[in-house]
């Protein structure tokens, strides 16, 4: 039972944007939550250089913020293909969850408690956050006090208060109970399950947890779940209704209710006057129920970090790929991203003077090994180190970079890739520990009984359980052949899959290769979910997940994990997860993903970049530029020039 | 007692074989009168030398042009002709497109060839049962087949498709099984009007099976119809393969087929890399055509109506 804290399903390279379907709800929360600094509160504030992020493996460049500042004007800015917003209630369903819908839609409007990453940084950014500073702890360890900096208001002009926490809490906690698919990010025992909280003054709320976690774990998986609610305007069971005491669970029920179906009326969502309150600096305008185009005023009493500068913030719809990219070429677009199928593309941008900036996102991909695979004996075999041992050597993470990925990726050789860094990642996730050789590859089946025959059947002639022998429930004969499904888009996830293909068959391995739909592939290809289909794949590529503040693998590579997608198994990982949860060790995390690295659950790929483009009339902070390759959209941190 | 094989032509008055009968000489005959026809029609001479070019490139270029279409090529992809590709360039994943060329040919033709000749036997076959028996027994089976002719033919082939997976096998057999309708419209059309043929009266009278008349008499007596109509059935299958492949429902690696090659035409187009559609997209007008080229002389050959024209 476990926890996927602050992660979504990121489908391909391209699409990695997890625009499909989140798992971890507020996975998009990481991916947006923290960080600190101290603040003034003004735009100037921002940083003017070069963003708070690492650029190794960046594409292009973001220009220092601009100093002429010009108010007013609509900000064009592209929405994802096929993730049109469609919740605005920032408790937000699973089937409903992605970052398009929370981190550039919601977030607009309602701000988290606590914000990241810092630019691309996987970090807390307390300069946006409504706390200066991570929770003090109790001497027990069990209780986290958070004191609000006063920074934030509403714009009915109340201050965000501790109140707004325990409303969004309390509301949580119905929606949960109600349905655990009412909260995206939600795991049975963890938050709110595992805590009660309690509003010491206006400004302070602490939270009392059940047992003593790693501090780390509570902050970025849990605390940074939340997003303030309006307490005197949102707690209601009825529109024109008076104010409830939500502290009471019939009546948080009832407005959860409430405001959850109003949520569900798209085509209320610019005449509600609920979602008129915001303590974000643009309020809803407009929405188109049939695109999912939305357009936002400023909050004119803006009170956070940054400015609403612009006038309008249109959100424009899109059908493909190339039809976004067709109009940021024409300039009716201020913001987009380039797709991977148009990267080629890129100098036509470029002549237009466009900026480009382009960053690997916080995550990975992979293509996961199907333990349970009982068709040819595939999972047995595959149960033996050895074997994706010689598998990690065949995936040519360089050919791929440079050939698929035209040189914009980051190289990753488990889930924390080389970009963007992260302090939890371990030494052999910087330097491959599998570099690509068809040698090396051959070496390690014949040296395990295998009798490699290139572009032919490789079998088994020595079973046992030996050193040299080919392991535990492989039997005599035994081939390596296997099927595997991979998403048809974008291209470069056919690309990577084919090519590893063909490397296999130098050492006597045929896939066969099967495209299948995003959706299908999460559905089918996961023995959690299709346990039924356990025997119908060896292998599957979807993409991959994206990463909060405290990556650990929980819910992904334990045993029994509801991503365990391949029901993988080690003991060790086990215990090591566990401890990352648990604690208190700074290492902690580290350690594990340092053994997921050499344990390969899956072959990890590498990590593309998410490349935006902007018109060079558009500046500002440079670390909301580079926010975007994490998916963020911070308008307040932007502006025109004159 | 044999039946002509002799769709086009009737046996001139008063020969032997007319009707049906023992005619070998008439036979013989005929089919030359069909040739003689169908080669001054230099279309679809033309046509003919069109296929038998594709046929020839795509079964024996590999013999003579070698490549790897197996393993990528990935620090070598969309490199433009002659510039470190082949003489056509290479693809996205590093192939070289001449040879791609080739095997997605050879797999097109394949699956055309043998899609259609399913489409065509279960058409005939279904044809003329329904035309011999008539009655309520006709009117069943040719309500059957306007009931599947109005249902979207590719979405079931795409849903049939991806359920049973994409090989050579698979597509030929789902698209051979939802492409006979109209040979079999055709057939029963063919049949209804040589089961009141004397010949086939005479067969009836003299204790022919029904299964004899269908096999005897009225399936060889409509083979021009069904000659003629194959030629338009393998057009039809390699387009439709065509829009499978496409819409990234054709085979699948290492095999590929020219509609798979185009799939990613318009990005293709967009990033300038010309040659990976234009000439897989001239390859597969020129197969199409050239069926068709054929189906056409042929059609006017078989048909005395047509001729010299």
């Amino acid at each position: 039972m476990v926890d996927r804290d602050l992660s979504l399903f990121r489908s391909g390279e391209q699409m990695r944007s997890r625009n499909q379907r989140v798992i971890g709800g507020v996975a998009l929360l990481a991916a947006g939550a923290l960080g600190l600094t101290a603040c003034s509160g003004s735009s100037t504030s921002h940083s003017k250089g070069a963003p708070s992020a690492a650029n190794a493996y960046s594409y292009g460049k973001i220009p220092a913020a601009s100093t002429t500042v010009k108010s007013g004007g609509v900000l064009h800015v592209a929405e994802d293909v096929g993730a049109d917003p469609n919740w605005i209630f920032p408790i937000t369903p699973a089937a409903n969850a992605s970052v398009y819908t929370i981190n550039q839609f919601q977030y607009l409007s309602w701000r988290t408690l606590y914000w990241s990453p810092k630019g691309s940084a996987p970090e807390m950014d307390y300069s946006r956050s409504m706390t200066d500073a991570a929770p003090t702890v109790s001497s027990d360890g069990k209780t986290f006090s958070i004191k609000l900096n006063g920074k934030y208001s509403w714009s009915d002009g109340n201050k965000v208060s501790a109140q707004d926490v325990l409303l969004w809490f309390d509301l949580y906690k119905a929606a949960v109970k109600e349905s655990p698919a009412n909260a995206s990010n939600y795991t049975p025992g963890q938050f709110p399950d595992n805590a009660t909280a309690k509003v010491v003054n206006d400004q302070t709320i602490s939270f009392t947890f059940n047992k003593v976690y790693n501090p780390a774990w509570i902050l970025d998986t849990q605390l940074n779940q939340i997003v303030p609610l309006p307490s005197k305007e949102w707690a209601k069971a009825a529109t024109g209704g008076s104010n409830l005491d939500y502290t009471q669970p019939a009546n948080a029920k009832k407005i959860y209710d409430y405001l959850a179906k109003q949520s569900k009326s798209l085509s209320t969502y610019a005449s509600s006057p609920l979602w008129q309150t915001v303590d974000g600096a643009y309020k809803i305008k407009s929405y188109n129920t049939s695109t999912g185009a939305a357009t936002f005023a400023p909050n004119t009493k803006y009170s956070g970090e940054g400015k609403p500068n612009f006038s309008e913030v249109d959100l424009l719809s899109y059908t493909s790929p190339t039809a976004e990219f067709n109009d940021l070429q024409s300039g009716k677009l201020d913001l987009g991203y380039v797709s991977s199928d148009n990267w080629p593309q890129l100098n036509k941008i470029k002549s237009e003077d466009y900026n480009l900036y382009g960053l690997p996102d916080f995550g990975f991909s992979f293509m996961y090994f199907n333990f349970k695979d009982a068709t040819g004996g595939f999972g047995k075999a595959i149960s033996q180190l050895y074997v994706r041992q010689a598998f990690a050597h065949l995936q040519d993470e360089n050919a791929e970079i440079k050939g698929a990925y035209k040189g914009m990726a980051a190289p990753a050789y488990g889930p924390l890739g080389v970009a963007p860094k992260s302090p939890y990642t371990p030494a052999n996730g910087l330097k491959n520990p599998f570099p690509f050789s068809v040698s090396a590859a051959k070496k390690l089946l014949t040296d395990h009984g295998w009798k490699v025959v290139p572009n032919g059947v490789t079998t088994c002639q020595n079973p046992g359980t030996g050193a040299n022998q080919c392991g535990a429930g492989v039997a005599k004969g035994q081939n390596l052949n296997f099927k595997m499904y991979y998403t048809s888009t974008p291209k470069v996830v056919g690309e990577e899959v084919t090519s590893f293909a063909g490397n296999l068959k130098q050492i006597g391995v045929k896939i066969n290769l099967n495209t299948d739909t995003f959706n299908n592939i999460i559905s089918n290809e996961s023995n959690p979910s299709s346990p039924k289909n356990e025997n119908a794949w060896g292998m599957a590529d979807f993409g991959g997940f994206t990463e909060n503040n405290y990556p650990s693998t929980n819910t992904l590579f334990n045993t029994g994990g509801t991503y365990n997608e391949g029901s993988f198994s080690d003991p060790q990982l086990d215990k090591l997860i566990n401890a990352s949860m648990l604690s208190t060790d700074p290492n902690a995390l580290k350690n594990e993903i340092s053994l997921v690295d050499a344990d390969l659950p899956g072959i990890f790929q590498p990590n593309e970049d998410r490349i935006y483009a902007w018109s060079p009339k558009l500046s500002g902070s440079p670390d909301a530029f580079a926010a975007l390759t994490q998916l963020m959209l911070d308008p307040e941190d932007l502006y025109f020039t004159k | 007692m044999t039946t002509a094989i002799d769709p086009p032509v009737p046996a001139p008055p008063g020969s032997p074989g007319a009707d049906g009968g023992e005619a070998q000489g008439a036979n013989l005959t005929g089919w030359r009168l069909t040739v003689r026809e169908f080669l001054k029609n230099r279309l679809a001479v033309a046509g003919v030398g069109i296929l038998v070019f594709f046929i020839l490139f795509a079964f024996l270029g590999p013999l003579v042009y070698h490549t790897n279409q197996e393993a990528t090529n990935l620090l070598n992809t969309d490199a433009a002709p002659g510039n470190g590709g082949g003489p056509l360039g290479s693809d996205s994943n590093g192939f070289d497109v001449l040879g791609r060329l080739m095997l997605g040919g050879r797999t097109s033709l394949e699956i055309g060839f043998l899609a259609a000749i399913l489409a065509t036997v279960i058409g005939t076959l279904w044809g003329a049962v329904a035309g011999l028996l008539g009655g309520l027994i006709d009117a069943v089976m040719m309500r059957v087949v306007d009931v599947l002719l109005s249902i979207p033919f590719l979405l079931v082939v795409l849903i049939v498709a991806h359920r049973y997976g994409s090989n050579t096998w698979n597509l030929s057999i789902i698209l051979g099984i939802f492409s006979w309708l109209v040979p079999a419209r055709l057939i029963r059309g063919e049949v209804l009007t040589l089961r009141v043929r004397d010949f086939v009266s005479a067969a009836r009278v003299m204790g022919g099976s029904r299964s004899r008349l269908i096999f005897r008499h009225l399936i060889p007596n409509a083979m021009g119809t069904v000659i003629v109509n194959i030629t338009f059935q393998i057009a039809d299958a390699i387009l439709a393969l065509a829009a499978l492949g496409f819409l990234n429902f054709g085979v699948h690696y290492p095999s590929t087929d020219w509609g798979s090659q185009i799939s990613d035409a318009q990005d293709a187009l967009s990033n300038g890399y010309w040659w990976e559609v234009f000439p897989v997209g001239v390859c597969l007008v020129l197969v199409v055509m050239a069926f068709n080229l054929i189906g056409d002389g042929l059609r006017d050959a078989v048909d005395v109506r047509l001729r010299k024209r």
